[in-house]
């Protein structure tokens, strides 16, 4: 019995570690103010699709801001096309999209994960750096240059 | 018959069969990111059966994985990231860590597997999509942070239970020659 209680408490204690490590660490980014950002999408062949300002709200992650301008195609369970977007990867409490792929009356990207996927890159002064993070956890500001590429995955760049 | 290839027939059927349980247990579970009883399994193929017998199991399951994974079949760069990250536990479990037994020691080697296996992984993955290995790195950490909770408590709450098990049906498998 003592064992039990013992397996029981040291296993909460590692599930409540990696939660907390979650909670500060992944959780979902959402913009503290009202603003633009500067987007540019481009396919795998470097041609720029969209140049233009989107704008955001407050408690917006960039999921959100994608959805409110374009037709958003995402990821579902099994990485299969969701045009609802209905599914979201959740990781600990922490819901995470995937966006495959992109409609606007002027273009249309998609993705299919296994041989392409949609790299988001974030202009950092003077060039495009890989984000770190995905659509629902980009940390973003008012003026921030963000830029969307269709990316091969055996093949690497545009 | 003689006895000794009796005794290889019932050994191979046996690899043949734990082979297919790491099998089917990741298949099935595929749906969630990192979840999964591997660790768990081949710890346990590692202290019932030694290093080379894992090995092979270990070497089988990584062909297999790739050939019939849901989500297509996995790149041939990430073959042998995938089988070095698994045979790390074999390796260390019949060198450094032989001693090693008990289910919260075990746990907290899973524990820390789980982030190894990520670091295995991570200069070819970033390899093939071709992102900075450092951009790969933080994206990768909270999988790897779920596999190593995944191994921890797998390990910690199912391998005395499972040790016993197996240890009873080899016994019992191999007295009947």
């Amino acid at each position: 019995m003592k064992t039990i209680l013992i397996k029981i408490i040291i296993t909460g204690v590692v599930l409540a570690v990696a939660f907390l490590v979650f909670h500060v660490f992944f959780s979902s980014y959402e913009a503290d103010q009202d603003g633009m950002i500067h987007l540019v999408i481009m396919d795998a062949d470097g041609t720029v699709l969209f140049d233009a300002d989107v704008p955001f709200m407050i408690q917006d992650n960039l999921f959100d801001v994608l959805d409110r301008a374009f037709t958003l195609t995402c990821a579902g369970p099994q990485y299969q096309p969701d045009d609802a977007c209905s599914h979201g990867f959740l990781i600990f409490q922490s819901e995470s999209k995937v966006i495959l792929g992109i409609h606007h009356e002027t273009f249309d990207l998609q993705s299919d994960w296994t041989s392409s996927f949609l790299l988001f890159e974030m202009h950092d002064g003077t060039d495009y750096q890989p984000s770190a993070y995905g659509v629902s956890h980009l940390p973003f500001t008012d003026g921030s240059i963000i830029r969307i590429r269709k990316t091969s995955v055996s093949g690497g760049g545009a | 018959m003689t006895s000794v290839q009796h005794h290889q027939i019932r050994t191979l059927a046996l690899m043949a069969i734990f082979t297919a349980i790491l099998f089917v247990q990741q298949l099935a579970l595929s749906f969630l990111p990192n979840i999964q009883f591997t660790t768990l399994l081949i710890i346990l193929y590692t202290k019932l059966l030694g290093f080379k017998k894992t090995t092979l199991i270990i070497t089988v399951h990584v062909i297999a994985i790739n050939l019939f994974s849901p989500l297509g079949p996995v790149i041939p760069v990430y073959l042998p990231a995938m089988w070095l990250g698994w045979m790390v536990i074999p390796f260390f479990l019949t060198s450094i860590f032989k001693h090693m037994d008990q289910a919260l020691h075990l746990a907290l080697f899973g524990l820390v597997h789980g982030f190894v296996y990520g670091w295995i992984f991570a200069p070819f993955a970033a390899f093939v999509i071709a992102v900075p290995l450092w951009t790969y790195l933080l994206m990768d950490l909270p999988f790897e942070i779920i596999m190593a909770v995944s191994n921890f408590i797998t390990i910690y709450w199912l391998y005395d239970l499972m040790k016993k098990a197996l240890q009873r049906q080899l016994e019992r498998l191999y007295m009947t020659e």
